[in-house]
């Protein structure tokens, strides 16, 4: 089963994506911040990371960054889901290491259709 | 969306409110970019998370209240206390929506009239801070990512109508013809109507189970009006619209497939020329010549066709980045180009297309992401990992192309580490041959990702963080009346033991057996231990920190000092201090009179503090503290203070007091008149000097809680209310004593200590009774003779027992006949008949069966 990472400091949102992907079929892992999101993906293997931008303690794009330098984790495909849609933001993230930029919301058959082409393995 | 998603967004949203509102008044005091941090990542959280939901005028308003706070970040605009007013009403219309939501799942009817109002403020805000500013407004709409499938000429057009413009898109409710609606004529009655675009929508049934009378329909408009005049023009199916306004540049979207003829490199570099010269319609000639010579399908072509119709008009750097997006030259510039858009989607495509044809185009725009992302240039450290994901990503996409596509890219794939030729492969667009394609389908992708029911299987509770308290805590959201329960309960269960105490004594009486008697006393011990231990417990589930009454002040105190317009520091101490749940809830309420009679009426105005000698800024202190059993908050102001003159005055005229009684009073007492029941109803007390507006009222909330408030005033130096209060009410403490045969119960918490005075002891001082207990004076009250009892008969004992109690800051002795046991029960109030009974708190049962009177002390005497 493809086992996907979602990183993100709001509850509800972590909980809509959970809601979506199990219901597709994926199992869902949960982090609040950049750092947990690390600490997560190096103890756990993943197919698919789903991160937020602004976070506390560590954002979105750091943790990308330093995702791409990490051996476990930099051949992950990450996708970047953010409020703003202006394009110096698509590639702040891309510059960070996303592979894929989505506003929120995302809708669920969006993230469906991302994380069954992205995750690779499937659901 | 789900119900239970609403429910993990509704107590979400109330804290990151909260965060806010209390971050802005901190904000306020001292600026601190801290501070604003994390006002904004809290506003920016929940105008990210709202967005799940169907409260879009709840997202607008957070969004321009986000808008407002980027410009102050970034020190484009000051806070002025006007700016955070404007702020801290538009939280709280959010927090009445989020209350709504919680009851009605919808918001308020009126919800799109009261956003607009208050977006209209907030945006002229941002305006009044320059043009930087409101361009930065419009960039952040996000623009939908269909604008690109509206045909290429009507984009044009609405490009050059300018600003404003408002992209939309309308599913009517399946149903909508059942309900008179008519769809096609309220979209051809929008103004400003520009582009439109008819479609199905994406999850249209199957032919052999759709229904022909139901709607399947999709609208996808393009207006150049105003988006208020859009808003009202389809106020009647604003749930079933999604509406942003846009720019002209969001019109920008280049369709088709890469062509790598050579012939662009040449045309860039003398368009740049062109462009730089100003020579716009030579610029014009030359794309129009150059279309003529190439396919019209190409993005180039799309580009040059935008190149023409601008060329007159456009700004310099929107027809450089169109030249870029021909000749991808410098990276980093092209234009906007949907990350996912739905790659050149057919209009009305066939019903029956397969569920392959949608993840196709996923993998395709996934895929031009990967190139758009490669262009993006990047440190060294992560290049080669960066790389790797992509090389994941594009393997990943493969079983989803069509073969002859997904052939290329996986030769490309094999030259490992040759970014260059897996970049020019996918840039290599579908090839738009047929649609058949082979790929295996996840079967789970098959049906529309329905609404998922089932809750997460972990917690959804926050990992508790470190950090001075920044974090949130692991928490688990409980039922109150569940948790009451469960007290209630326990406090039976302590109660209940005490009969087993009783049985001993029975068993030792009746049989004699002082062996068993002992067995069951030790049980009882076990028993008793365990059962406190529950109640010590259960209570704690219930302890909540004064904070939670303690946090409204704030923003309490800075409201109701600028309508004074004095000038006040709030202090708060001891917000950590915990207390039971239902003692917290009933001390709100008398704490907010007492702080707004201590602005109004304690605290002077500036002008006159400065004539006062003092700081034209006032001092208001809130505190708690535990205190044995009991939790004591004050309300200190270094305000005017009380006259006791004059309320000795006042409560002699009003026949509060006699002179007899007014004699004896200390000026103390005098002040605490103001807590008489007869004393503030009459005439307001605030032209006095001082308070009392309604602090009977505080005083019998307080009481009525088992506790008791009092006050200490200095006159020109500012006045104290103390609010002493029981940590929990469930469970009472008391010591039985005996008045001329009955025997009432006392609660302990009032009962200092206990002590037997000899005859001789007792002095009459002022027609009172009283003696002296360690170097002070203490008064002397029969219990007897408050309770009407009638005296005793025959002689008076040579030594009286006496119960020392507190009352307020004062001790009184209370003579009684004699001490009995002490134990714990759950007092009942008086109800019926007996509820207007002054001098009792209520009633308990004892473990025999017997109802004891408990007594309000306070009241009594």
């Amino acid at each position: 089963m493809a086992r996907i990472l979602v990183v993100d400091d709001a509850t509800t949102v972590r909980m809509y994506y959970r809601d979506v992907l199990e219901e597709a079929g994926f199992a869902v892992e949960e982090a609040v911040n950049g750092f947990e999101g690390l600490e997560k993906a190096v103890a756990e293997s993943f197919d698919l990371i789903l991160v937020d931008v602004n976070m506390p303690k560590m954002d979105g794009y750091t943790f990308l960054r330093q995702g791409r330098t990490m051996p476990e984790l930099q051949a992950v495909p990450a996708v970047m889901i953010s409020t703003e849609s202006a394009a110096q933001d698509r590639e702040r993230a891309y510059a960070a290491g996303a592979n894929l930029y989505l506003v929120k919301p995302v809708r669920p058959e969006v993230l469906t259709e991302v994380a069954t082409v992205m995750a690779g393995v499937a659901p | 969306m789900t119900n239970a998603l609403l429910a993990q967004f509704i107590p979400e949203a109330r804290e990151l409110l909260e965060r806010a509102g209390s971050g802005m008044l901190a904000l306020e005091k001292s600026q601190s970019a801290e501070a604003l941090d994390e006002i904004f990542r809290a506003v920016h959280t929940l105008k990210g998370t709202s967005g799940l939901f169907d409260i879009a005028p709840l997202t607008h308003l957070v969004h321009a209240a986000e808008d407002l706070l980027v410009e102050v970040r970034d020190g484009k605009l000051a806070l002025e206390p006007e700016i955070v007013d404007g702020l801290l009403d538009s939280l709280d219309l959010v927090g009445h929506w989020i209350d709504v939501l919680e009851t009605r799942e919808v918001l308020p009817g009126d919800a799109e009239d009261a956003m607009a109002g208050r977006v209209a403020a907030l945006r002229g805000w941002l305006q009044a801070g320059g043009p930087a500013a409101a361009a930065s407004t419009a960039e952040s709409q996000p623009a939908p990512d269909w604008l690109g499938a509206l045909p290429e000429a009507e984009r044009q057009a609405a490009y050059a109508a300018g600003p404003p413009l408002v992209a939309w898109s309308y599913e009517p409710d399946e149903s909508c013809f059942f309900r008179g609606d008519d769809p096609a004529h309220l979209v051809a009655q929008a103004p400003g109507l520009l582009g439109l675009r008819v479609l199905p929508q994406a999850s249209v049934p199957p032919l052999e189970t759709c229904d022909p009378v139901l709607s399947w329909l999709r609208f996808e408009v393009l207006c150049a009006a105003p988006v208020e005049a859009v808003t009202e023009h389809l106020r009647y199916v604003s749930d079933q619209v999604q509406l942003s306004p846009i720019t002209p540049g969001d019109l920008i979207v280049l369709e088709g497939p890469e062509d790598a003829a050579e012939v662009f490199g040449d045309f860039g570099t003398r368009a740049r020329a062109l462009v730089a010269a100003g020579a716009r319609a030579e610029l014009k000639a030359a794309a129009s010549a150059l279309l003529g010579i190439i396919g019209p399908a190409t993005r180039q072509a799309a580009a040059l066709r935008w190149i023409a119709a601008l060329a007159a008009t456009a700004a310099a750097d929107a027809l450089l980045r169109l030249v870029c997006a021909i000749d991808g030259a410098p990276p980093g510039a092209a234009p906007t180009v949907p990350p996912v858009t739905a790659a050149a989607a057919p209009v009305a495509a066939p019903v029956s297309t397969g569920a392959e044809a949608p993840l196709r185009q996923r993998a395709e725009a996934i895929l031009a992401a990967q190139a758009e992302m490669l262009a993006v240039p990047v440190e060294a450290a992560q290049s080669a990992g960066r790389l790797e994901s992509v090389r994941t990503v594009v393997r990943r996409c493969l079983r989803y192309l069509a073969p002859t596509r997904a052939e290329a890219l996986n030769a490309a794939l094999a030259r490992s580490g040759d970014a260059a030729a897996l970049v020019a492969a996918l840039r290599q667009a579908e090839n738009p041959a047929p649609a058949a394609a082979t790929a295996p389908v996840p079967k789970a992708a098959q049906k529309p990702a329905a609404p998922a029911a089932p809750l997460p299987s972990a917690p959804a509770a926050e990992a508790s963080e470190s950090g001075a308290g920044a974090g949130p805590a692991r928490m688990l959201r409980v039922d109150q009346a569940k948790v009451d329960t469960l007290m209630n309960f326990a406090a039976e269960l302590v109660v209940a033991k005490n009969g087993l105490a009783y049985l001993a004594g029975r068993v030792e009486q009746v049989s004699g057996s002082r062996q068993l008697g002992r067995e069951i006393k030790e049980q009882y011990a076990v028993i008793d231990r365990i059962a406190q231990s529950l109640q010590v417990g259960v209570m704690a589930i219930r302890m909540m920190p004064v904070s939670q009454v303690f946090q409204r002040f704030p923003r309490l105190v800075r409201d109701t000092t600028r309508k004074l317009g004095k000038e006040v520091e709030l202090v708060i101490q001891g917000e950590d201090t915990e207390a039971d749940k239902n003692v917290l809830e009933s001390l709100a309420d008398p704490l907010i009179h007492m702080v707004r009679n201590a602005l109004d009426h304690g605290i002077e105005t500036p002008a006159e503090r400065v004539a006062a000698g003092k700081p034209a800024r006032g001092t208001l202190r809130l505190s708690a503290r535990q205190e044995n059993d009991n939790v004591i908050i004050e309300v200190a102001d270094d305000g005017k203070g009380i006259d006791p003159e004059v309320v000795r005055d006042k409560a002699l005229r009003v026949g509060l007091i006699t002179p007899e009684q007014a004699a004896q009073m200390a000026p103390e007492e005098f002040v605490n008149l103001v807590f008489a029941p007869g004393f503030s109803t009459k005439e307001q007390v605030s032209d006095l000097s001082g308070r009392g507006v309604g602090m009977d009222v505080v005083r019998n909330a307080v009481r009525k809680a088992g506790g008791d408030v009092w006050l200490a005033s200095r006159l020109g130096q500012g006045s104290c209310v103390t609010v002493q209060l029981p940590l929990t009410m469930a469970v009472t403490r008391i010591v039985t004593v005996e008045a001329r045969g009955q025997q009432y119960g006392v609660a302990m918490d009032t009962v200092a200590e206990t002590v037997r005075v000899p005859r001789g002891q007792i002095h009459r001082i002022k027609q009172r009774e009283t003696f002296v207990l360690r170097d002070a004076v203490i008064p002397l009250v029969r219990l007897a003779d408050s309770l009407g009892l009638g005296a005793a008969p025959g002689e008076p004992p040579e030594e009286e027992a006496v119960m020392v109690a507190r009352i307020g800051r004062e001790r009184v002795g209370i003579v009684v006949d004699g001490f009995r046991e002490r134990m714990e029960v759950i007092v009942r109030p008086l109800d019926g008949l007996l509820a207007g009974l002054v001098g009792f708190s209520g009633t308990a049962l004892l473990g025999d069966g017997r109802v004891l009177l408990v007594l309000n002390l306070p009241d009594l005497i």
